[in-house]
């Protein structure tokens, strides 16, 4: 099976299950956290991918680091899927399962996540007319997550899902720079 | 709910109660092992095809490297590892040693010998892979590398930095071109490394007799990897040659490999490549089998003079079934070399030994490596060959033939006959001048087939006692100059005239 047909999978089915017990937003969460504490400490991956750990050490460790003092009930459903996708051999796609969770969540809630990098900082006004714009275009509510990058000299670089939307200066400069070199033949 | 920093601080602690199994730069542990593979979980940073050891002697390469385990392949025995067994890194590539060292030495794949002639006291190694020179650092063919066999002289020419495959079904006489090859290099300058690959230990011993026996084995080294050794060293064996052959190369000094056969080599790599689960293509060969004889075949080369004119000459060899050069792996092989010998079932039975289809043997790069005065004396006998071939086939069908088709084929005939040449059997150019001259200019027409054989023979003691002149001349100048054409065809007038009287015709 295809790496992105197993994440699926997964990602759906623990997200049904997190529905059904109406945990949905806290998993979702939950998750998130894990996913950027691992990110930061990738030598929990190899740890948990070791075979020369014990399949009771793994467990109990998972165990360990999910019951941190302040959590008043334990994440049992996470806890229970980090053990699973061990035992599968499946955690080194955590952070993907972890993404895709992410997006089905905003599905559910009807959010679509929009990537807009500008060269400098935007006028609040600007985004917000930004922000109508791309509701009317997809019909969708929109979380816009601001970015700036000086090289792009101006104009807007929108990501939204998997089109990208590019109006940057940058990007025209570029074709007219390879029109003109082309044009010398 | 669940906080960032608490549950990093928590991985953190664990992590450390950890640490020490967790330090696996140069070790690995072996997760599985079976049929010469093993799957090795850790050896952090391991490169390629880098060497790894696996327990005191045994030694393997890393072949696959995949996210979470390495797949080595075991170079000799597997049964002193088990699941758990350490695998350390040696951060090298496989070396062989090279050099002056080897001469006269059989030796594995590793370059750990054979024989019974102790410890192999090399002062050079060099990596069994290496990146082909590239166009600027070469030059075009030029120099010949006589075979001694006077069909693929004369139609097929050889020239050093050459790759010229041998093809054709199994008792062919594929091998012995390659031994008649190397016998005729005694002298030349030409250092010879004699590739087996998956062949029965029998036939290596006799061949490695042979060559010593011709006093060959002075300048040649034989690598073995023979049918019983595990795949891994079968498929080690030719890049181990050819890094041996390279030592020559880049001193400029000039080396011959062949490689007896490339079929077996990619049978072996088709095994490694399936136990270590890599998608099987065409004839379950793995899709990169074209790139594992090219990149070896690649590394043969004629370098230019200012890198010292070194040169590598490559014959592989491949084997066919049923005569079929259209199966992958032919196809592969004819589509790299230079050009091929084609030897055929049918030919050889028919007593034509060697048994080379002339129609369908080539050489891409041919004229600039022949001698001047071969290529004067045999430019256009491959084609009449070819054309008698069909004539002659035709001719079977059709009972009356006209007077001129006839003298065609008497002529062809003879031709053929004063072609065959037995192994071991290596004729020096000047005699092979002499030879193609008679016979194309017809002195042979008249003379009974079952005479020729004799004929030649006579005529070489003939010529080098009486007219050892015109022979000097030839090996001096290697050019037919009208004067040397005219004393040559008076030389061989006399002793045709003096032949017929004695043996009456
Ligand atoms: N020119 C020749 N004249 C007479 N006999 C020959 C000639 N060439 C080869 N033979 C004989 O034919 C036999 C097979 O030759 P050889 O081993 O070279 O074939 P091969 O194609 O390499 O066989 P294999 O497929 O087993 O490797 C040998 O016994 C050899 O002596
Ligand atoms: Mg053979």
């Amino acid at each position: 099976m295809k790496p992105y047909q197993i994440v699926d999978r997964y990602a759906r089915s623990v997200f049904e299950l997190a529905e059904e017990q109406g945990k949905s937003e806290t998993f979702a969460h939950e998750i998130d956290v894990l996913s950027r504490a691992m990110r930061n400490q990738p030598k929990f991956l190899d740890l948990l991918e070791n075979p020369l750990v014990t399949r009771e050490e793994k467990r109990a460790l998972i165990k360990n680091i999910l019951t941190v003092e302040a959590v008043h009930e334990p994440p049992l459903l996470l806890e229970r899927f980090l053990t699973l996708l061990v035992e599968k051999g499946r955690i080194d796609l955590f952070s993907a399962m972890a993404r895709q969770l992410h997006n089905k969540l905003n599905e559910k809630r009807g959010v679509q996540e929009a990537t807009a990098v500008t060269a400098r900082r935007l006028d609040p006004n600007v985004v917000e007319l930004l922000k109508k714009a791309l509701e009317k275009m997809t019909a969708k509510k929109i979380v816009l997550n601001l970015q700036a990058d000086p090289s792009l000299l101006g104009g807007v670089r929108i990501c939204l899902g998997n089109r990208l939307l590019d109006g940057s200066l940058r990007t025209k400069l570029d074709s007219l720079d390879s029109q003109l070199t082309m044009a010398k033949v | 709910m669940l906080k960032p920093e608490e549950v990093t601080s928590a991985i953190k602690s664990e992590i450390q109660k950890f640490e020490k199994r967790l330090q696996m730069e140069s070790v690995g542990y072996v997760l599985q092992t079976g049929d010469g593979i093993a799957r090795v979980y850790g050896l952090d940073d391991v490169m390629a095809s880098e060497l790894v050891q696996c327990s005191d002697h045994t030694y393997g390469i890393a072949f696959n490297l995949e996210a979470n385990n390495v797949g080595i392949v075991i170079l000799g025995s597997d049964a002193d590892l088990k699941e758990g067994s350490l695998v350390r890194r040696t951060k090298r590539i496989v070396q062989v040693p090279t050099g002056n060292a080897l001469l006269g030495r059989i030796v594995n794949p590793l370059g750990e010998p054979l024989d019974s002639k102790g410890p192999v006291p090399a002062k050079t190694f060099r990596p069994v892979e290496c990146v082909p020179p590239n166009v600027v650092r070469r030059q075009p063919v030029k120099e010949p590398l006589q075979t001694g066999i006077k069909a693929i002289d004369s139609m097929i020419p050889i020239g050093r930095g050459q790759r010229e495959l041998i093809i054709g079904d199994r008792q062919t006489g594929k091998t012995s071109i390659a031994m008649d090859t190397i016998v005729n290099q005694k002298g030349q300058g030409v250092h010879c490394i004699y590739v087996a690959v998956g062949q029965k230990l029998s036939s290596v011993v006799a061949l490695a007799k042979m060559l010593e026996e011709q006093e060959a084995m002075e300048y040649t080294t034989m690598v073995v990897a023979s049918s019983e050794d595990p795949a891994p060293l079968q498929y080690l064996a030719p890049y181990a040659g050819c890094a041996m052959g390279e030592e020559y190369l880049y001193n400029g000094k000039h080396a011959l490999v062949i490689y007896d056969d490339l079929s077996k080599h990619a049978q072996a790599y088709r095994q490694l490549s399936l136990l270590l689960q890599r998608p099987p293509g065409r004839e379950a060969y793995p899709g990169d089998v074209f790139y594992l004889h090219s990149r070896l075949l690649e590394r043969a080369a004629k370098l230019r003079d200012e890198e010292g004119g070194g040169s590598l000459t490559a014959l592989p060899i491949i084997e066919t079934q049923a005569g079929d050069i259209a199966s992958y792996i032919p196809t592969n092989v004819i589509s790299i070399t230079d050009g091929q010998i084609y030897l055929e079932a049918d030919l050889f039975y028919a007593g034509i030994r060697p048994a080379i289809n002339v129609g369908l043997s080539v050489s891409r790069v041919g004229g600039n490596a022949q001698t001047k005065i071969m290529k004067q004396v045999a430019g256009m006998l491959r084609l009449s060959l070819a054309q008698h071939r069909e004539l002659a086939a035709f001719a079977q069908l059709s009972a009356d033939l006209d007077q001129a088709t006839k003298n065609q084929l008497t002529h062809g005939d003879r031709m053929v006959e004063i072609l065959k040449q037995d192994t071991l059997a290596c004729v020096p150019l000047e005699r092979q001048v002499i030879a193609i001259y008679a016979g194309n200019k017809g002195y042979l027409d008249d003379i009974r087939l079952d005479l020729v054989k004799t004929f030649e023979a006579e005529l070489y003691k003939f010529m080098e006692t009486k007219y050892s002149a015109v022979v000097h001349d030839i090996v001096k100048e290697k050019v037919l100059s009208e004067t040397i054409e005219k004393r040559l065809i008076e030389a061989l007038s006399a002793f045709k005239k003096e032949f017929l009287t004695r043996h009456g015709n």
